[in-house]
């Protein structure tokens, strides 16, 4: 904002913002805790780099804080806020990098609203605890969407009905399991991988037993695990210079991408010591 | 398969690949969870983008190119709707890009490649196999992963 449309321009310079005035050390304390937890809440929802900063920084324009500058790793954030001559810098872990675009949508589509004034501390305090409650999709209603979304895979790669019907009841079945060990805390590379065994051994056996092709109903199923949100986050965020975050992210999909095909291949070897096919 | 020739053919070819696309992308969403008032809008991108990359194979352009033609669209359809309902890109583009995986090439390469380790003095073909489909596998990838992005780099003047 120029000094000309602000309607603050006729108040002396070193009180540029009177909304900075009133902000107390207590005051201040709780805006760089809730401006961390927006940002940490971006961050494990899958929000890309450049998102999360500029939410950030929009946030704490509409709390009043001064000057604020940003650190985005894979594993936290820090943010440094300056009034005067007096700093304080504080730092937010962030364990899980998951995909959850609704959290991810309500904490960007509130940041305009902080900005404008419309949303107060308080107001913005509880918003966050309500977006961090905020319930998914029913569990259910998800493994039989997969389970469909396997199905038109089988589609999109040629196969037939027999294709359809093995990666409809495969695909489901195998997201019902990943949200199975999701929910009782299973790492979630060991979450992959008892996926991906699951799917070659369950889909090889499901496509033999309907004489269906192995390779389209094993592929299809297996689509759902690929780490897709990653990989084009790992590009965006190195094309706009967030290197770190990208190298991370492009590592963790590179990683789990090879946890798939050990299973897949570890799943293929069994399949064949039972004389499946070749 | 033949190529479709006429108008008929090109529908049923497109529509079959249409409604695919679109269980794909709204499975994905719900996967993502997206909420229920952006889901047709990662659908259409979704389908658009598809459809454009089978009109484009079809067409007789290399799967590649082809993925790259289908994950512009994608990218730029998202980049339009999100600035429209000012919300980040990712709502509409995530669950849409995911029909473009390359799920058979990734599986084959890896065939190809438990094939080359797991057979006594394997032939040079299984090797070049495994080359050419691991290739044509990351260039699919990568052409997804630039598509989706590139758009937006123009299309979005806040960043």
């Amino acid at each position: 904002m120029s000094d000309k449309e602000s309607p603050f321009a006729w108040m002396p310079d070193d009180t540029a913002d009177p909304r900075g005035i009133g902000l107390s050390r207590e005051a201040l304390r709780d805006a760089v805790d809730l401006i961390l937890w927006g940002g940490a809440l971006l961050l494990q929802s899958g929000a890309d780099t450049a998102l999360v900063e500029r939410t950030v920084a929009g946030l704490a324009k509409g709390l009043g804080v001064d000057s604020i500058d940003v650190l985005v790793s894979p594993n936290g954030l820090v943010i440094t806020t300056t009034e005067g001559e007096d700093f304080r810098t504080k730092l937010r872990r962030v364990t899980e990098l998951g995909v959850d675009l609704g959290k991810m949508a309500a904490v960007v589509e509130i940041a305009p609203r902080v900005m404008t004034g419309e949303v107060s501390r308080e107001a913005l305090r509880a918003r966050l605890a309500e977006i961090e409650r905020a319930a998914h999709y029913p569990r259910w209603l998800v493994a039989l969407a997969i389970g469909a979304a396997c199905a038109a895979f089988s589609q999109l790669f040629h196969g037939g009905p027999r294709e359809l019907g093995c990666t409809l009841v495969g695909g489901a079945l195998v997201m019902a399991l990943r949200q199975a060990l999701h929910k009782r805390h299973v790492n979630p590379y060991l979450t992959v991988l008892s996926a991906s065994l699951a799917t070659g051994l369950a889909l090889t056996g499901l496509a033999g037993l309907a004489r269906a092709s192995v390779t389209v109903c094993v592929s299809a199923t297996a689509v759902q695990l690929i780490p897709g949100v990653l990989f084009v986050h790992a590009g965006r965020d190195m094309i706009k210079g967030h290197i770190v975050t990208a190298v991370a992210r492009a590592a963790k999909a590179t990683t789990v991408v090879l946890v798939i095909a050990v299973g897949l291949a570890v799943a293929t070897a069994i399949t064949r010591g039972l004389g499946g096919p070749q | 398969m033949s190529a479709p020739t006429t108008p008929l053919e090109w529908l049923t070819v497109l529509s079959r690949d249409a409604a695919a696309t679109f269980v794909v992308t709204v499975g994905f969403a719900l996967l993502f969870a997206v909420p229920r008032r952006y889901l047709l809008g990662s659908a259409l991108a979704g389908v658009l983008g598809h459809v454009a990359r089978t009109a484009a194979v079809e067409r007789g352009v290399p799967l590649e190119l082809a993925t790259l033609i289908g994950a512009t669209t994608i990218g730029a359809v998202s980049a339009l709707l999100a600035r429209r309902v000012r919300v980040p890109m990712s709502l509409f583009s995530m669950s849409a890009m995911i029909a473009l995986v390359p799920g058979t090439f990734a599986y084959r390469t890896m065939l190809a490649l438990i094939a080359l380790v797991s057979t006594p003095s394997p032939p040079a073909s299984l090797a070049t196999d495994a080359l050419v489909l691991g290739t044509r596998t990351a260039l699919v990838v990568g052409a997804i992963a630039v598509g989706v992005v590139s758009p937006s780099l123009f299309l979005d003047r806040s960043r």
